[in-house]
């Protein structure tokens, strides 16, 4: 039997389906491709992907490629060894410093615009992404890194891929730099509020925050910033969690998930939570965290998903990411 | 006082009739649009969709509206329900959709995904009668463009 769905249908099947199967289903059809090749369904793919506490969200991290390794941009292709979990800012050698960012999942990759305030060799850099849903854009930020001579004056920078512009910022207290996570100092919420950015002029940090000797971060939860720690000490993994309730006002942090440590199983990794994301109200009991094991210690990276307030972990499919790493 | 119940006569393109409760045709938005806007006199026509498909449609229908039953029977119900063959699961799509039952659309789709998620393209190609129209070379190309997902 010949079965024609009526094209709306097929889109609604096609966008609850992991990446990995649409790039498979790309080869059985023309039709079928130019389907889900379109910026359109694209788009419904991340909108159902965004909502879906099972399909992994996009991160992004720094890698170094060694200067002997002369790749294109065209030439990039995934490591056979692992699966795609990442959108990477890569940094490669071709005769000068270019940035790529490039989605595993579907190969695609683009040279990031150079930046005319500052040249990226001068000063080591961490990087922050985020996508902005309200103007529909990708927010990539450069931070300096470290406290050499070169650092103590270089402003942030922030990208807009959609202009292709990078902007100067300079809104953040200096005191921060050494205790960010380049990944993940980047949160927009509403369209217009980047979460560290505005740290130290707009919202002061929780107070608490300083006096744990930890790196810290931001993200969103529930459509609310908040800004977490994360400790290793004597064997034991301190994470805390702050939510702003209320923008612009100091005393509306709220510290959540509090008496959330827990021992690591076996020796240090990296534990680094991952976009925070909830199906209810962040009162509930069912916020999870996405963890990510140290590559370097444990080859098979994966992520589990922790319950902050009931404990319990479950592993998730590795496989399952959702389109909106997609740069065009 | 009684409260009369009305009853609607459906008709599918084989002809047969269907006579039901107004309170469960109105599941169907289509249907429901119909009595909303007085334009069912006597028999509604389906010319999209088939007696074998109605009664599954009915049954479902008449299981989602009944009274005092628990969401964990119906789940039941749903996870026995969607267990038909491909050709059948197909037919209930494009009638659900005709109909514009979203509850219903949305369990088939589900279901669908549920099913083709896992599988090659030559095993969609024959789940839904679908004819490789690319060239031996551009399906290959496709195929080492994202090597990955075919691991």
């Amino acid at each position: 039997m010949q079965v024609h769905f009526q094209e709306e249908t097929l889109t609604d099947i096609l966008s609850r389906l992991p990446v990995r199967s649409l790039l498979r289903f790309k080869c059985v059809s023309k039709y079928l491709k130019t389907l889900i090749d379109d910026p359109i369904f694209r788009k419904q793919h991340l909108n159902r992907a965004k909502n879906d506490q099972n399909s992994q969200k996009c991160s992004i991290s720094c890698y170094h490629l060694s200067s002997d390794q002369h790749v294109g941009v065209q030439e990039l292709d995934f490591p056979s060894n692992l699966k795609p979990q990442y959108c990477d800012v890569y940094e490669n050698n071709l005769g000068r410093y270019s940035f790529l960012l490039w989605n595993p999942s579907t190969g695609e990759s683009i040279e990031l615009p150079t930046s005319k305030f500052s040249s990226v060799e001068e000063y080591p850099t961490c990087y922050g992404m985020n996508f902005d849903s309200a103007n529909d854009d990708y927010k990539i930020l450069r931070i300096p890194k470290g406290w050499n001579e070169y650092c103590r004056d270089v402003l942030g920078e922030i990208l807009s891929l959609k202009s292709g512009y990078w902007r100067k910022i300079d809104a953040y207290p200096r005191n921060i730099l050494s205790r960010l996570y380049g990944i993940h100092s980047l949160t927009i919420i509403h369209g217009h509020f980047i979460g560290l950015l505005l740290f130290g002029e707009i919202i002061p940090l929780p107070e608490k925050m300083w006096l744990a000797n930890s790196n810290i971060g931001v993200s969103e939860l529930g459509g609310m910033l908040c800004a977490y720690t994360n400790s290793y000490y004597q064997r034991k993994r301190t994470f805390k969690l702050w939510v702003l309730k209320d923008y612009g006002l100091k005393d509306s942090w709220n510290e959540e998930g509090e008496g959330n440590s827990f021992r690591t199983q076996r020796g240090p990794f990296t534990l680094l939570p991952r976009g925070f994301f909830i199906n209810q109200t962040i009162t509930s009991s069912n916020y999870i965290l996405k963890i990510l094991r140290d590559k370097n210690k444990d080859p098979k990276i994966y992520c589990k998903i922790l319950a902050l307030k009931s404990g319990s972990r479950r592993n998730i499919d590795q496989h399952r990411c959702g389109y909106h790493n997609v740069i065009l | 006082m009684s409260s009369s119940t009305k009853f609607l006569t459906l008709k599918t393109c084989d002809d047969k009739k269907f006579v039901l409760d107004e309170a469960i045709a109105v599941r169907s938005q289509t249907i429901k649009n119909m009595v909303e806007d007085d334009c069912v006199s006597n028999v509604i026509p389906l010319p999209n969709v088939d007696s074998k498909t109605m009664t599954k449609v009915i049954e479902y229908w008449k299981k989602h509206s009944e009274e005092g039953i628990s969401k964990d029977m119906l789940m039941d119900f749903d996870k026995a329900f969607v267990k038909v063959h491909h050709s059948i699961l197909h037919a209930l799509i494009l009638a659900a959709n005709f109909l514009n039952d979203k509850e219903m659309l949305d369990m088939m789709c589900q279901e669908v995904v549920d099913r083709i998620k896992g599988k090659t393209p030559e095993e969609i190609r024959k789940e839904f009668d679908i004819k490789n129209d690319f060239t031996p070379e551009e399906e290959e190309e496709i195929r080492k463009e994202n090597a990955w997902a075919f691991e």
